[in-house]
């Protein structure tokens, strides 16, 4: 057992010396860091928005009232934090303003437009507002059209409701048919005011699964992430790469000429990837909490979650260590290991995976089973709700350290 | 010129010895791009929204129809009797109730409360919650123009007894049905390009496979940098000038041998995202060609300024991937730069993956030309020559 600790230790000591040792602590501040910057996760924990208004001209040729009702709404302050509007009399102008990427789009109403709502006409006549839109910023031009399609899909409500009453009432012979562009006015003006009466009917009740409601620090997940996709470098690219190297220095051939037994040798290598595994979480975790206020959750649930996410990636480690022939493979296929888990497991999106199939495969990965685990404890969870991570963890692990045993067996790299 | 051909020709050969090299150049680059393109969509979805219509009536009947049309999640009628069963199943989304009066509750003006339960996964029910709001949003317009047209009627005349009261209604909501139809389209969406309809998907596809080629293109042209810090650590850098070789030979062969490299990895992944992603890089081929020359001169650039600044050849190792993950992180490779604040934007400006990113989507998503992305093009080459510059003057041999 002494041996064991002993090999580990070394190993921990060696990879903390080592010059590439720095990368495993410099990468994930870095990166988290830098998630933060553009995610805005900064400026939610100082309670400013993240995301600035939608930048959107207008103009107005429209010679209705809809139009005015429209810029009306559109500035309204209850929109301010989504849009920011400013009103232009030319339509070249705006779309200028567009081109060079001043705005995101450009409302251009039509000098038909409430005629072609509210007129005799009315819904067939086509008159469709102009957005202008700069093609380069595709989430914001779809909040802009929503916006719009909101307030239209609001008009066309009221405009239906008065034509089909209109035309119900007629045919019933309640009013004549040159009463009914008065009617049809009152009854649509009646819609905007909300003064008819007549309710909408449906409301969806949502019934979800009851969560207590906690507020989650954004770097509390995206700092998970960035650990973890370093974590997987680590243990692959530099744990993985001692038990090679080892082999390759001859100091591995000098160790088996000692009364240890090879496989003593290599749980002592395990112990050392988990060491350092847990060595390099262990920083970051206490660094993050001092620097960012960032709170992790429950301490027991941590120290059992990291222990159980380094086990978990140190498998795939010494899995590759079996595999690889030389150390640079080794670290070659690492780096390519722990970019291909941080895809597949989420850790690129701050946590988040991808739905389906694909999620389900980006269970083979520690990344997704940890951060879960992660995002469990940051809302306020405990230990015992950590029992299927952990459980999943732990038997990914055994799984990857069995078969390694196997090929290092099979290839006898742990005799003299 | 032979010896620039030379150098360039062993470092290419050096870096591809290892097969492995290959996962880098191409295999993870092509990954990365297509699962962020968007291209495969959600076909991996398979959760199912079920409804239990107590009401049986033509009106719950329509809003089933109405959720068949409104979203992704298959939709499918179930009984009372079948609800727990169906809780158990793992590609339950949610079951929505329409209770027994829905119909009738409508038909007086009445509300009425649909109850939508949460079965598992939260994801999934947030899809089925959507497809449910837009349903009866969608449903809810109709009803409201046949309550008002009931509304209307009743202050007006009696109905002579329920039946034709219902009856009235239903000829309402058909015809309201209809109106909603045959509306005209109010929005019309323009681009600069008057031959391109805009569509918020190619946008996307655009974004993220730029995004992607300038991630992957440029983290290995950082490592420009081990291999000056590996020439200059392990002394071959000395052996080589003790032959008649100067500094600006051996810069040069080093410099084209990445470039090279670039050049074909860029064009694989244009090609590949032609035709396997259908992405539309635009119009301009020459555009195209000066933009990623430009990008690939700053990127090594840079990749040679690190390669001086290093000690050893583990630091620049270490150094070029983690600089080269932030820079395209916050230049919008990643995650889209619409959406940063103003000051990452302005901070990014001084990034030359913001130009490289930015030069892209002037190309795919504007449909601009070589002249109108020379600024950017020029931003990159500026940013070349000073990165080259620095890199020059820090050039030790030792």
């Amino acid at each position: 057992m002494v041996k064991l600790l002993v090999i580990g230790l070394k190993d921990l000591k060696v990879a903390f010396r080592d010059r590439v040792g720095w990368i495993m602590l410099v990468g994930p501040f870095a990166l988290t860091l830098a998630m933060g910057f553009v995610t805005g996760a900064f400026s939610v924990s100082t309670g400013e928005p993240a995301i600035e208004a939608t930048k959107v001209v207008v103009v107005n040729e429209d010679e209705g009232e809809l139009g005015e009702a429209m810029v009306t709404w559109l500035r309204d302050e209850s929109l301010h934090a989504v849009l920011n509007i400013t009103v232009e009399s030319s339509a070249a102008r705006a779309r200028d303003h567009v081109d060079e990427g001043d705005f995101v789009a450009a409302l251009i109403l039509p000098f038909d437009f409430s005629e072609a709502i509210l007129g005799a006409e009315g819904l067939e006549q086509e008159s469709p507002i102009e957005m202008y839109v700069y093609p380069g910023q595709p989430i914001r031009v779809s909040i802009v059209r929503s916006m719009i399609e909101r307030f239209v899909a609001r008009v066309d409500a009221g405009v239906v409701s008065s034509k089909v009453a209109v035309s119900g009432l007629i045919g019933a012979g309640l009013i004549q048919p040159q009463e009914a562009n008065k009617v049809g006015r009152e009854i649509g003006e009646a819609q905007v005011t909300m003064e008819s009466g007549a309710a909408a009917g449906i409301t969806v009740q949502s019934q979800r699964v009851e969560e207590e409601e906690v507020d989650i620090q954004p770097l509390a997940l995206l700092a998970p992430s960035m650990a973890m996709l370093f974590l997987m470098y680590t243990v692959s690219g530099i744990g993985g790469r001692s038990i090679l190297a080892e082999r390759e220095d001859g100091t591995l051939p000098r160790m088996l000429s000692t009364p240890t037994d090879g496989a003593w040798i290599l749980g002592g290598k395990v112990i050392g990837v988990v060491l350092v595994g847990v060595a390099q979480l262990a920083i970051v975790i206490g660094a993050t909490s001092l620097l960012f206020k960032l709170e992790w959750g429950d301490t027991i649930g941590v120290v059992v979650l990291i222990v159980a996410a380094v086990f978990g990636a140190a498998g795939w480690g010494i899995l590759l260590a079996a595999f690889a022939r030389t150390t640079e493979q080794v670290s070659t296929m690492g780096s390519a290991l722990m970019l291909f888990f941080g895809l597949l497991g989420g850790s690129f999106f701050g946590g988040g995976s991808f739905g389906g199939v694909l999620g389900t495969i980006g269970k083979i990965t520690p990344n997704a089973w940890a951060q879960e685990g992660f995002a469990i404890l940051a809302g306020a969870g405990t230990l015992a709700d950590l029992q299927g991570t952990i459980l999943g963890l732990v038997v990914m692990g055994s799984l990857l350290f069995s078969v390694a045993v196997l090929v290092f067996r099979r290839r006898g790299l742990m005799r003299c | 010129m032979k010896k620039i051909y030379n150098i360039a020709w062993k470092d290419i050969k050096n870096r591809f010895s290892n097969p492995t090299e290959l996962m880098f150049f191409l295999v993870l680059p092509i990954i990365f791009t297509y699962l962020l393109s968007g291209t495969i969509g959600s076909s991996g979805e398979t959760y199912q929204l079920l409804v239990v219509d107590q009401d049986q009536t033509s009106l719950s009947g329509q809003l089933v129809e109405g959720l068949d049309a409104a979203g992704s999640l298959q939709v499918e009628l179930i009984s009372n009797d079948d609800v727990e069963a169906a809780t158990e199943e793992d590609n339950t989304a949610a079951i929505l109730t329409i209770p027994a009066g829905f119909q009738e509750c409508l038909y007086r003006g009445d509300s009425i409360d649909l109850a939508l339960e949460e079965t598992g996964d939260e994801g999934a029910y947030d899809a089925a919650e959507q497809q449910v709001f837009t349903a009866v949003e969608q449903m809810g317009q109709v009803i409201l123009a046949a309550n008002v047209s009931m509304v209307e009627y009743e202050k007006r005349g009696e109905f002579a007894d329920d039946t034709a009261r219902n009856m009235y209604y239903e000829e309402s909501y058909i015809r309201a049905e209809a109106a909603f139809i045959d509306l005209p389209q109010r929005v019309e969406m323009r681009t600069p390009d008057e031959g391109v309809i805009y569509e918020r998907e190619n946008a996307s596809n655009v974004q993220a496979s730029a995004g992607q080629l300038i991630t992957w293109v440029f983290i290995p042209l950082l490592a420009t940098a081990v291999v000056l810090a590996d020439e200059r650590t392990t002394g071959t850098l000395r052996r080589l000038f003790t032959t008649p070789t100067n500094k600006a030979t051996f810069l040069l062969g080093t410099i084209l041998g990445q470039l090279l490299a670039a050049w074909v990895q860029m064009a694989l992944l244009v090609i590949f995202g032609i035709h396997v992603l259908g992405i539309d890089w635009g119009n301009s081929i020459p555009g195209l060609v000066v933009l990623l020359l430009a990008f690939s001169l700053a990127a090594t650039a840079l990749g040679t300024l690190l390669g001086t600044l290093a000690r050893s050849t583990e630091q620049a190792g270490g150094l070029a991937p983690i600089t080269g993950m932030v820079m395209a992180l916050v230049g919008g490779c990643w995650y889209p730069g619409e959406l940063f604040s103003d000051t990452v934007k302005t901070v990014n400006q001084f990034l030359p993956t913001t130009w490289a990113l930015q030069g892209l989507n002037d190309l795919g998503l504007r449909r601009l030309g070589l002249v109108e992305i020379l600024p950017e093009a020029g931003i990159l080459m500026i940013f070349a020559a000073v990165f080259f510059a620095l890199a020059i003057w820090r050039f030790r041999y030792e």
